[in-house]
């Protein structure tokens, strides 16, 4: 047991493991694959379609493997081998179709290669070019019996694609019919022509045709076919004709079809069409089967039918009815009186185109014709073709009828009645022509023509033809330059410009000269410069005889220093005690306070001019203010000789003083100590120490007054007032001309007083001294007169009145200004100015005046001189009696006040001349100052001319001179002694009084101009302000000079005084008068200087 | 088997982490480093090497009757199948390039398939080719069998390339897809074979190694 217990060492297998944990799971993927793999071949297996075999002629293009079978150009199978069949007479294609459509491919299939193919239709088969050939199949859809041998088509069926349409076959006889070829109806495809073939009989050419569906309706059994490629061309009676269809069907071919009458049976397939060459025959091929019934008629002509032939149409209106069948010559016996022969025309009507239809259309028709023969229907002959000549018969109604009917003889055609021809015999008519155009005289034509030709072509030929067209090149080029410059461009705007500028321009200047001819303003201030010319010259050759004249009197008073002083010097005494009195007079203290007092008037006065003016302004009296200032300064013209004289006289009363220097001068000291205390007095006098103050601002003011009226005087030129300073010139003109011979008469004057001077001298100074002594006493006693003592009495009232008469002007013109009465004052102006213009003859008697007193001064000179000595003694008396009158010493005061006066005055002349500028006036009297520039340019060249004048005056006083001196002495004595007879007779004594009731007068007479002649006064007034101020430039000029003499003249004196006692009291008075003198000439120097700095402060004011 | 018979691990008792290559005791069941399984052979590696081989060669049959490489030109389609081509190339005086083509979808493939059965064969039959040759023979078709997708590649990228639409466009054919799962197959089978085997039963009986152990 122990040994059976024993377990055995069986060896131990191990347990083999399953088979799972053997096999890795991998073993799956490798199992899969295959299972994959087997699939797929089984189901390839499986899907395999049968495979059929096709015989072609030849493979071309055909690959194993890769050529395709397709059905409705999708793949339905693959070629499988390409191999020959029994003989090599074939090649056996073996396709591998699908499953799908296998059991279609019956009996019908047909099948065949696709190749690119290019034809006249188009290309087609273009994508097998790159993918190479396939076959195409054709089969029915409907499952058959199979079938697996086919035989391949050499062409595309025409059905391709299995259209439903129509099939049937073209043919034709002729050459029409061309093979592959569209099938057109209307011009569009409708379906396509097979190949064509010669029939199995060789007589006939057949194609295959096949229309698509929509139209094989319109094939029907009268459908026509025609070949319409190509073109057609024919000329016959018609005319010419081309045809063809298309271009598309004259390039590629075509058949055409058209069913020309409706109805038929719709065609069945396999039917057999003709195919006609050309439509026309297509066309006529329908009539040709259908009008089976044909209406003859004939007609017969007596004309010429040459053209006409058998075929040619007959119209009925246009349409073609039928045509002429045949031409017969008749000889007509019926007919009487005519034997000639005849044309029938015989011609065929079919009557289905008159709508004549159906049976017995025939008779219906030949009816027709003969109702309408019986209503003038008419057959005749017409050219068909102009140029072939050919006629056919028309049917028409013509309007001149002859009666007719269709007549129907048995056995014959109807005869339609026929009318004359209408032909257009193209032959006769181009023949006419012909002759008519030989007949023309071409010889000569010709020759002329040549002749002609010759001539031009020399004309032409010439250089100066030959340079034209250059010429006109160039012209029309510059032309064309000039007219398109730009200012050519802009001229017609510009002559525009240019022409109302000219038409302005025009205007004006035929109002400026129709107011210059008016004027005559160019003559006037001509005449008025050369008389102010000839004045200058007169003034300054006077003015050059001057320090001749001073340096006489120097040497006179040394001489005089000889002379026995104490008895002039008495009487000089009693002179200057008289001159004291009168200087120191009540009145004459007054009257520089009466002056002034006349000057407020006159300022106020002045002032009420200044609205006067501005009134005057707006009534517009220019014009007559204007007139009035030609009045004016026409008076001012003739006064001024006058004033011109006063230099003289000074001159003379020098030479006086000298001649009284010679007389005693103790006396005379003494006198003239008193006399010029009194001077003093009256010099040193308030009103007199105001003057120059008062001299001064008036200066100011005639600054600014003259400022203003440079504005004034544009203004006034605005105004068109150059007639009036043209009248104006005129009157200046005429004042000069009267004033010069006053000037001229001073040089003489001044020459004679020089040669007085000298010749005193030569006198014996002794007699002299007393002739003087007794001429002073004869002055003093002449002074002494009460006549002459009243004298500043009168000359004070006088200025009162004048006082009087400014403020009544300022009352009434303030009243003319308030009344409105400005065209009144305008009146009263140019009545004024009258005046004024009569006055002026007198003023011109002045200079005559002058030149008389200049004759009794050389008269006097000629005197024996101490008895002019005596009488000028007296004279000196007398008017030392005269001066220390206290009238005479009340008038400094009163030219005080007057001064005043005149300075309000310019400054209310002032005021009006600012508003005369506000009234813009200032450009006219800019005009004015150019002419007065021109006058005062004149005034130089006259000037020129007084030197001679003056030359002859010396030459004149020498010829006196050299006259014997004593006789002449004694004459002059004597004649001194007249004159001193003279000055003491009753009626020199009375002269003072004289001048008194002058005074007087002219006081009444201010009086009377307050009342009446306010306005020219005024105006007046400012005209002299103005001829003041111009006279006061002209003197400035000569003022330095001035005052050097009296510089020298001061120091002349001073030297004589200095011989005098300085302890005597006339001789301080005399040297604190001359100290006043020297500082009031000093003042004037300061004037002059400041005027000569400034010459333009007179006018402008400043 | 004149050399030395080598010592494998395993008849040292020890196993090798092939993973890390730590040396364990031969009965460790995870490697103390890290962690891999510690086999000391694997006893269905020859089944899965001849599963995968056998997937590879039904694959590699496709791929080569199918047509490779599908090339569109406007004239024509062609499909090329890999012996095809190559000959195609040659014909066209392209031998370098058939022959490469050649060898890499032909030559290697073919030559793995043989030398993996071989070195399975030989595990299994005790063969007396030398250890050593084996091994290197076995690296060799490891190392080489990544290149048999050049095929692959040259097809993959021609198709990426040419595509010029209707001139000219290549396609892979079916071939392509069956290459490359033979080539994925042929590389699995060449990895699924222990290596170690070769160095068994030299100069002894093969061994049984679980045997052993259940008997010890």
């Amino acid at each position: 047991m122990s040994d059976e217990d024993r377990i055995e060492d069986v060896p131990v297998v191990p347990a083999r493991r399953s088979f799972f944990e053997r096999v890795s799971v991998v073993w799956l993927i490798p199992i899969l694959a295959l299972v994959v793999a087997l699939g797929i071949a089984w189901q390839t297996w499986a899907e395999r379609g049968p495979t059929i075999d096709i015989h072609f002629r030849n493979a071309a293009g055909i690959t194993q493997g890769e050529t395709q079978l397709r059905y409705r150009d999708v793949v339905v199978g693959t070629v499988e081998e390409v191999d020959f069949a029994n003989g090599l007479d074939e090649v056996l294609v073996t396709v591998r179709v699908t499953q799908t459509v296998a059991p279609y491919i019956d009996e019908e299939a047909s099948f065949w290669v696709v190749r690119p193919e290019v034809t006249t239709q188009g290309v087609t088969g273009l994508e097998t070019v790159l993918s190479g050939v396939y076959i195409a199949g054709q089969w029915d859809n409907e499952p058959g019996s199979e079938v697996r041998d086919f035989t391949g088509l050499a062409h595309p069926p025409l059905n391709e694609g299995v259209q439903p349409g129509l099939s049937f076959y073209l043919r034709t006889s002729g050459t029409s019919l061309t093979g592959n070829t569209p099938l057109l109806y209307k011009g569009v495809e409708v379906g396509r022509v097979g190949p064509a073939r010669v029939s199995e009989d060789g007589v006939t050419v057949e194609a295959e045709a096949f229309i698509e569906a929509p139209y094989d309706n319109l094939i029907t059994e009268s459908t026509r076919f025609w070949d319409s490629s190509g073109f057609s061309f024919t000329l016959g009676s018609a005319g010419a004709a081309l045809n063809f269809d298309s271009i598309a069907s004259l390039i590629a071919g075509g058949v055409s079809f058209d069913t020309f009458v409706a109805g038929g049976t719709i065609a069945e397939p396999g039917d057999v069409f003709e195919v006609y060459p050309e439509r026309g025959l297509a066309r006529a091929s329908v009539f040709n089967r259908r009008d089976g019934v044909e209406l003859t008629l004939s007609a017969i002509f007596d004309e010429d039918v040459t053209g006409l032939a058998a075929g040619a149409p007959v119209e009925l209106e246009g349409l073609r009815i039928g045509e002429v069948t045949g031409l017969n010559g008749i000889a007509d016996a019926g007919s009487p009186g005519d034997s000639a022969v005849r044309l029938q025309v015989v011609f065929a009507i079919q009557p289905a185109r008159l709508g004549f239809d159906g049976e017995g259309s025939e008779t219906e028709a030949l009816e027709f014709f003969a109702q309408q023969a019986a209503l003038g229907l008419r057959a005749r002959l017409a050219t068909a073709n102009l140029l072939t000549g050919g006629l056919k018969v028309e049917l028409v109604r013509p309007d001149d009828l002859a009666a007719g009917a269709l007549i129907e003889p048995p056995g014959e055609y109807p005869i339609l009645p026929t009318a004359p021809s209408d032909l257009i015999d193209v032959g006769a008519t181009a023949e006419g022509t012909l002759a008519r155009i030989d007949a023309l005289p071409i010889e000569e034509l010709l020759q002329s023509v040549i002749v002609f030709l010759d001539e031009a072509g020399s004309l032409v030929g010439s250089d100066e033809v030959q340079q034209v067209p250059g010429e006109l090149a160039g012209l029309l080029g510059n032309l064309r330059g000039v007219t398109g410059a730009s200012e050519v461009q802009a001229l017609p705007a510009q002559i525009g410009a240019v022409m109302t500028d000219l038409e302005r321009s025009l205007d004006q200047i035929s109002t400026l000269v129709a107011e210059l001819d008016e004027a005559q303003a160019a003559e006037r201030v001509l005449a008025a410069i050369d008389s102010v010319s000839a004045a200058a010259a007169g003034v300054e050759t006077s003015a050059e005889g001057l320090p001749e004249l001073v340096a006489e009197i120097t040497a006179l008073a040394e001489e005089a220093r000889g002379l026995g002083l104490p008895a002039l010097g008495q009487r000089a005494e009693a002179v200057l005690a008289s001159a004291q009195t009168l200087v120191g007079g009540e009145a004459a203290q007054a009257l520089p306070a009466q002056v002034g007092a006349a000057l407020a008037e006159v300022t106020s006065a002045a002032d009420a001019v200044d609205e006067l003016i501005g009134t005057l302004n707006e009534a517009q009296t220019a014009e007559r203010i204007a007139a009035a200032a030609d009045a004016a300064a026409a008076a001012l013209q003739a006064a001024r000789p006058g004033l011109e004289g006063v230099p003289r006289l000074v001159d003379e009363l020098t030479a006086v003083a000298q001649e009284a220097r010679a007389m005693g001068l103790p006396a005379l000291g003494q006198r003239a100590g008193e006399l010029v205390a009194s001077a003093q007095a009256l010099v040193g006098g308030e009103a007199a120490q105001a003057l120059p103050a008062q001299v001064n601002a008036a200066l100011a003011e005639v600054t600014d007054a003259a400022g203003s009226v440079e504005e004034l005087i544009g203004t006034l030129n605005d105004a068109q007032t150059a007639e009036r300073l043209a009248a104006a010139a005129d009157a200046a003109a005429a004042a000069l001309e009267a004033a010069r011979p006053g000037l001229e008469g001073v040089p003489a004057l001044v020459d004679e007083l020089t040669a007085v001077a000298q010749e005193a001298r030569g006198l014996g100074l002794p007699a002299l001294g007393q002739q003087a002594s007794a001429l002073v006493a004869s002055a003093q006693n002449l002074l002494g007169s009460e006549a002459t003592q009243a004298l500043p009495a009168e000359i004070d009232a006088a200025l009162g009145d004048v006082s009087a008469v400014a403020t009544e002007l300022q009352a009434f013109v303030a009243g003319v200004n308030e009344g409105g009465t400005a065209e009144r004052l305008a009146a009263a102006a140019d009545a004024a100015a009258g005046a004024l213009e009569a006055a002026r003859p007198g003023l011109e008697g002045v200079p005559a005046l002058v030149d008389e007193l200049t004759l009794l001064a050389g008269e006097a000179r000629s005197m024996g001189l101490p008895a002019l000595g005596q009488e000028a003694s007296q004279l000196v008396a007398n008017a030392q009696a005269l001066i220390g009158g206290e009238a005479a010493q009340g008038l400094p005061a009163q030219a005080s006040a007057a001064l005043a006066e005149l300075t309000a005055a310019t400054t209310s002349a002032n005021r009006i001349i600012a508003e005369l500028s506000d009234a813009e006036v200032a450009t006219q009297l800019t005009a004015a100052i150019e002419n007065a520039a021109a006058a005062l340019d004149s005034v130089e060249t006259s000037a020129a001319g007084l030197p001679e004048l003056v030359d002859e005056a010396r030459a004149l006083v020498a010829r006196a001179n050299s006259l014997p001196l004593e006789t002449f002495g004694a004459e002059a004595e004597r004649f001194a002694a007249s004159a001193a007879d003279l000055v003491a007779s009753a009626d020199a004594q009375a002269l003072p009084g004289q001048l008194n009731g002058a005074l007087a007068e002219l006081s009444s007479a201010l009086a009377d101009l307050r009342e009446g002649g306010a306005i020219a006064n005024t105006n007046a007034t400012l005209d002299s302000a103005r001829a003041a101020a111009d006279a006061i430039a002209a003197a400035s000029a000569d003022l330095p000079a001035l005052v050097a003499r009296a510089d020298q003249l001061a120091a002349t004196a001073s030297s004589v005084l200095t011989g005098f006692d300085t302890e005597a009291p006339a001789l301080r008075e005399a040297r604190s008068a001359l100290r006043e003198i020297t500082r009031a000439a000093q003042a004037v120097s300061e004037l002059a200087r400041a005027i000569e700095r400034q010459p333009n402060s007179l006018i402008l004011g400043r | 088997m004149s050399e030395a018979t080598p010592l494998t691990a395993r008849e040292a008792g020890l196993v090798g982490c092939r993973r890390c290559g730590r040396v364990w005791p031969i009965e460790t069941e995870e490697c103390g480093r890290c962690g891999a399984h510690l086999q000391s052979r694997d006893p269905r590696s020859l089944s899965r090497v001849w599963a995968w081989w056998a997937a590879g060669l039904i694959a590699y049959v496709p791929a080569n009757l199918y047509p490779m490489l599908v090339t569109s030109t406007l004239v024509e389609e062609t499909q090329a199948t890999i012996v095809g081509g190559a000959v195609e190339l040659a014909q066209h005086d392209a031998l370098g390039v058939a022959i490469i083509v050649l060898v890499a979808s032909v030559l290697i493939p073919v030559g793995k398939f043989m030398a993996i059965a071989f070195l399975a064969l030989s595990v299994h039959r005790q063969a007396d080719t030398g250890a050593h040759a084996r091994h290197k023979l076995y690296e060799i078709v490891e190392y080489i069998g990544r290149w048999s997708m050049i095929d692959v590649f040259v097809v993959a990228i021609l198709t990426a390339l040419v595509q010029l639409n209707a001139l000219a466009s290549i396609h892979p054919g079916p071939a392509a897809a069956a290459f490359a799962a033979s080539v994925v197959f042929t590389m699995l089978s060449a990895q699924s074979f222990d290596s170690r085997m070769i160095w068994d039963h030299l100069g002894g009986p093969r061994p049984r190694p679980r045997l052993e152990e259940r008997a010890t």
